[in-house]
């Protein structure tokens, strides 16, 4: 039997169409819910391993290195560099870096009026007003360039 | 083949919905495993971790996604899953690696987080029926417990009664763990007047859905006899799958636990299970279900688990203690964690660790068994001090 002989024609195959409609309720977690806590505040947290002495954030529970609990909080102050960015439907987003830190945070980088952004312009955090924070990322509203970076 | 110690373990909280997220757990309760075993993260050769559908945690790929938690990052890692059956066949996979000589030192992981899941964890099982077989009549893992349930009693003339006094047992059990999500002093009555769910289960006769984590350490001989003066042996692993069309099967008996059970027995020079297993932890999400496997590990005649919980010999201080712990009636049942919490229950057992739990009779040898994906998966763990 050659080979077309041995197959069928399955385009008439029946079918059954089913949707499973899935939604999630996700734990911040123990490290999460003191990041979150900390954006209310308008603070970035990080958190060190006192071990190593390494920071890292987002905020982790445990040094992933030493495999200890890494319990200090730590303070981040929110200026830090472009790592990378992308641009789209009049948007940028980017990864931001933070001097010292391991990690850091993708967020919204308000674009400049002039010129353009670049890999490496240094940019602040743009909180927004106390009222207005619900404890998530969107607490900061935006990272914008910094004058003379 | 060489011996395979078992050197520590820890797991975290059960409960229905944990703060820490499944990498969290996973990190709590593998760094207590280590702790009890002296050792650190460096020590160890090989991570295996075991977990169940992606569907609850909401991450897919969650092997990859728990492996720092784990502390498996850039060593050898693999994520194992055999369905409910993962919890005790995360440490037979760990067994492998060092029996064969791969690895000295293993760290062992059961981790689930079922909370994220909305509107409820159950959800995630309508993904698991037959899309066109059974999906469309829009049944829920409790309607096969159910017929199974049924079935066990109409064969074997057991009383609803008999069935719910394991419910008893193990959540008062439970009383006693520190980790337990559903301890408490029921009675046979409260079982019986429980909410139906599904006719014959009812509310009290099921475990809840859970978050949480577990991890024992796995040493090769020459290390165990190194850091501690009182290793616990794996004697035997047996693992066994029939086919996933449960429906083609005998609903009353479990015949691939009863093959599992024998590999191991096999592997433990047991002939005569009854007599020569002091104890066992059984998996119990539904409370026939202990029974069911019981009479499947040959722990009993076939329709004879409920009469010996009936004579009190499952007890702590009977015979045979079957779930000391509390099982996942009472500990509570995060799907992979819940094996391998049976897995440290009896490690802690055998050396006298278990604190209020410690069974009345000493303890030689312990069982650990767990039971899934479509009803058709047994594992099974022996350990011996």
């Amino acid at each position: 039997m050659s080979l077309p002989d041995g197959l069928r024609n399955t385009a008439q195959a029946k079918n059954w169409v089913d949707s499973l409609p899935l939604s999630y309720k996700y734990s911040a977690g123990v490290s999460g819910q003191r990041f979150a806590e900390g954006l209310k505040q308008g603070k970035i947290l990080g958190s060190k391993c006192s071990k190593c002495g390494e920071t890292f954030l987002p905020p982790s529970l445990y040094c992933p290195n030493c495999f200890v609990y890494s319990s200090d909080y730590v303070e981040i102050p929110p200026y830090g560099k472009i790592y990378s960015f992308a641009e789209a439907d009049g948007k940028a987003i980017a990864l931001i870096r933070f001097h010292g830190v391991t990690g850091g945070l993708i967020h919204v980088v308000k674009r400049p009026s002039a010129g353009r952004l670049k890999i490496g312009l240094r940019v602040s955090a743009v909180f927004r007003p106390t009222e207005q924070r619900k404890g998530d990322l969107t607490d900061i509203e935006f990272f914008e360039i910094r004058p003379h970076s | 083949m060489r011996r395979v110690a078992v050197v520590g373990a820890g797991m975290t909280l059960f409960r229905h919905r944990m703060l820490e997220t499944g990498k969290e757990m996973a990190f709590e309760a593998s760094r207590m495993a280590l702790d009890q075993a002296g050792l650190d993260i460096k020590d160890v050769d090989s991570v295996v971790l075991g977990s169940a559908p992606d569907a609850f945690d909401g991450v897919h790929m969650k092997g990859e996604y728990l492996l720092d938690g784990a502390g498996g990052t850039c060593k050898p890692y693999t994520r194992v899953y055999v369905g409910g059956g993962t919890g005790v066949f995360v440490p037979i996979a760990a067994w492998w690696q060092v029996a064969s000589g791969v690895a000295d030192i293993v760290l062992v992981v059961g981790e689930e987080k079922m909370s994220p899941l909305l509107p409820h964890p159950q959800y995630a099982f309508w993904s698991i029926f037959d899309p066109i077989l059974e999906r469309p009549l829009g049944v829920t893992l409790l309607w096969i417990f159910s017929l199974e349930m049924r079935r066990y009693m109409h064969v074997y003339n057991v009383k609803e009664e008999d069935i719910a006094l394991v419910a008893v047992k193990n959540k008062r059990n439970a009383l006693d763990h520190p980790a337990a999500q559903l301890a408490a002093n029921i009675t046979v009555d409260d079982v019986l007047k429980s909410e139906p769910i599904c006719w014959p289960v009812k509310r009290l006769d099921v475990s809840p859905t859970s978050d949480g984590a577990a991890a024992v350490v796995l040493a090769s001989e020459d290390v165990a006899r190194r850091i501690t003066d009182d290793p616990v042996w794996i004697t035997g692993v047996g693992w066994n799958v029939d086919s996933t069309y449960w429906t083609n099967r005998d609903l009353c008996y479990p015949e691939y636990l009863e093959k599992a059970a024998n590999m191991a027995y096999r592997m433990a020079h047991i002939s005569d299970p009854k007599k020569e297993i002091d104890f066992a932890e059984v998996y119990d999400p539904f409370d026939y279900k202990e029974l069911h496997h019981m009479e499947g590990l040959q722990l009993a005649r076939r329709g004879e688990a409920p009469k010996l919980t009936r004579e009190g010999v499952t007890q702590r201080d009977g015979d045979l203690p079957i779930n000391p712990s509390g099982g996942l009636l009472g500990v509570g049942n995060p799907i992979a964690a819940a094996g391998m919490m049976k897995i440290a229950e009896v490690f802690w057992q055998l050396r006298g660790e278990a604190g209020k739990r410690q069974v009345k009779k000493p303890v030689r040898r312990g069982l650990a068994q767990a039971w899934g994906d479509l009803m058709q998966v047994g594992t099974v763990v022996i350990m011996e001090r």
